[in-house]
């Protein structure tokens, strides 16, 4: 009996292995679904996607005859599928005879007029087909953009109030810190690099400072901590009135670039 | 199970690593540039005022921290306004007996960074300076400077060669030999506190230990013909040492009493110049095995021979790097010599020097510095520059022959 209960209980070194994958599991799916973007090679952002799938073609657009009487069709209601009709009535084959004849004339010097009134028809419905599908697709792309705008409310970043810097917090960080690093960088050995998390307070003061990883070289490092100090002295809030925080890597140009 | 678990990590870790270096957002500037340090004015903290030795204190510390090539010095404004560095001294003087105060600050990160206070005589004061010369290195890089250890030489002034000692920067010379005969090739011991030197004094040239603070000497190694060129092993027991007793100049390896432990080359070529590596684990020397004289790299028991330099008809006297990276020797050249410095590996062989007769490299004890010397205003005088050979700069202060400099691991 004891020898079957122990063969149940793996004991505290199976217990822990068993802790550690599932603790493996759970750290994997949460780092599949938020922290490595290297998982989620296809992702794109959403606003390219409807920038390049505007409808491109309103179906009464490209109907050659009664032109006139299309227009009061609101282009929204069409369906992108019927963006074929024009084809129906000028097939490809009509394009490419009348081609073929005008040159036959420029040949031989008889009766130029006739053959090249096919070729005249073609190109002008061609122009005109390419001509309405251009003011199409220009009507559709301003109603798709007045779409966004009302959608978004107006224009920056959400809860700004114009004191705060661009919409992208990371790269002004990024400017700042390297002006200032710029003014500093020091060292004593041949690559130094310091990685460290800065962390800028809703008043634009540097809250946290922290050396993740130092250089080994004390003259590189205390650069790297006056360039932040330098650049913490002029910094612009973060937009939202929240803290932001990210991990920095700084090195002397050249060093380690892949 | 736990090959399991390795396996899982082993596989998994690359990728933990490239997402955690895809967020990092970096920052890169143009090449390095110097740290601006000022130095303020030495002022009175008490008792009677002596402008000349706050001004000497300046100077002093100036003219280290100029040296150490870390900084540029800014005008000393009495704040240090637009430095990243300041450094504030003052002193005071009470009979004979001098206190000095030292501090650093930084600047950008408004905080004081190390502070030093120094009591003894008004002789003192060179030493007090170099001292915390050597304490602001030690706190801005972790590696304490050199400018405390002094330095031995042999010079003329008497008119035989003697050895004597100095400050790195050439001030208060102090006569360590006076047998009126020829004293050659002065080595510290690990410890700074005693010398081997070679010296005729007796009509042979043997190898002698002199203790520097008791004068105490004993004749080492008197063996038949040459026992010179003597080096100290980083353990401070052991002596690399040339000796021509079998009739040819071979390194020999003896303990610092003198006997014999070893026999490291055994050629009918000479083999002269032994230099420690930093861990004691190899030596370098001069054999002209191969027709001229050439640097070789041989394991500390005479094994794994190798050559070093290719290039140069005439390379002499190398010193091994104490950080172990480099080795710095001198190169004949149309009839002069120059400083070169060679990775131990042998690659990326450089000339320092390019005026007068440059001979007798030695390092500083940090390897920020070589010293040596050199014939480039006249008679045979001590230089010292840094190791990228930037800076050079003359150290001897009289105009008698001085040469064969060495410069002291501690004091």
């Amino acid at each position: 009996m004891i020898r079957r209960s122990r063969s149940r209980y793996p004991g505290p070194e199976g217990m822990f292995a068993l802790s550690f994958l599932f603790h493996l599991a759970v750290f994997l799916i949460i780092a599949k679904s938020q922290l490595l973007p290297a998982f989620h090679p296809e992702e794109t952002p959403v606003t390219y996607v409807d920038m390049v799938t505007l409808p491109v073609a309103s179906p009464q657009s490209g109907s050659p005859a009664p032109a006139a009487e299309a227009a009061p069709t609101p282009p929204t209601a069409a369906p992108p599928a019927t963006m074929t009709l024009p084809q129906s009535k000028t097939p490809p084959k009509p394009q490419a005879k009348p081609q073929a004849k005008a040159q036959e004339p420029s040949a031989s010097g008889a009766k130029p007029a006739k053959p090249a009134a096919a070729p005249d028809d073609g190109r002008e419905f061609s122009e005109r087909m390419a001509r309405l599908e251009r003011l199409a697709e220009e009507r559709r792309q301003g109603e798709v953009l007045e779409r966004l705008k009302n959608k978004g409310g107006r224009v920056g970043m959400p809860g700004a109030n114009g004191t705060e810097a661009g919409s992208d917090y990371s790269s002004y960080l990024q400017s700042r810190l390297k002006d200032a690093f710029s003014q500093v960088v020091a060292s004593q050995t041949k690559s130094p690099q310091v990685i460290a998390s800065i962390t800028v307070g809703p008043d634009g003061r540097i809250a946290e400072y922290r050396v993740e990883k130092n250089s080994g070289d004390p003259l590189f490092d205390d650069a790297v901590a006056r360039a932040v100090t330098i650049a913490g002295r002029s910094l612009q809030p973060p937009p939202g009135g929240a803290q932001f925080k990210r991990v920095f890597r700084f090195r002397p140009e050249g060093v380690g670039v892949r | 199970m736990r090959i399991l678990l390795l396996c899982m990590l082993l596989l998994l870790a690359p990728e933990f690593t490239r997402a955690a270096e895809e967020g990092l957002i970096d920052i890169t500037a143009p090449a390095t540039r110097k740290l601006q340090l000022a130095i303020a004015p030495t002022t009175a903290l008490s008792g009677p005022a002596a402008p000349e030795l706050g001004r000497e204190l300046a100077e002093l510390l100036e003219f280290d921290l100029a040296l150490a090539g870390l900084f540029e010095l800014s005008a000393a404004a009495g704040d240090g306004a637009g430095a990243d560095l300041l450094v504030k001294s003052g002193y005071a003087v009470d009979g004979s007996a001098l206190t000095v105060e030292c501090r650093l600050f930084d600047q950008v990160l408004n905080r004081e960074l190390t502070a030093k206070r120094y009591t003894g005589g008004i002789k003192d004061l060179r030493r007090m300076g170099h001292t915390f010369a050597d304490e602001v290195l030690r706190t801005l890089t972790g590696q304490k400077g050199p400018f405390t250890g002094k330095l031995a030489y042999v010079t003329k002034r008497s008119g035989n060669k003697e050895i004597f000692v100095m400050d790195y920067d050439g001030h208060n010379p102090q006569r360590v030999t006076n047998n009126g005969s020829i004293n050659l090739n002065p080595d510290y011991a690990p410890s700074g506190k005693e010398i081997i030197y070679t010296s005729y004094k007796k009509g042979n040239p043997d190898l002698y230990r002199r203790e520097l603070f008791t004068g105490l000497e004993a004749r080492i190694s008197s063996r038949p013909g040459l026992n010179a060129m003597g080096a100290f092993a980083p353990d401070g027991g052991r002596i690399a040492a040339v000796l021509t007793k079998d009739g040819n100049s071979e390194i020999y390896l003896i303990s610092k009493e003198g006997k014999e432990l070893a026999r490291l080359t055994n050629n009918p070529a000479i083999e002269v110049s032994p230099a420690w590596s930093p861990d004691g684990g190899k030596l370098v020397f001069v054999s002209d095995r191969l027709g001229k004289p050439q640097l070789f790299v041989m394991d500390a028991d005479g094994s794994n021979l190798r050559r070093l330099t290719t290039s140069g008809a005439y390379n002499v006297t190398p010193r091994w790097s104490p950080r172990g990276d480099r080795i710095v020797y001198a190169r004949q050249t149309g009839g002069a010599f120059q400083i070169h410095a060679i990775n131990a590996d042998g690659s990326q062989d450089s000339q320092l020097t390019s005026a007068g007769s440059n001979e007798h490299p030695r390092w500083s004890p940090d390897g920020r510095f070589i010293v040596f010397s050199s014939t480039r205003d006249g008679a045979e005088a001590i230089y010292l520059m840094r190791a990228d050979g930037s800076a050079q700069t003359r150290i001897s202060r009289s105009k008698i022959s001085d040469s064969h400099p060495t410069w002291a691991p501690n004091w």
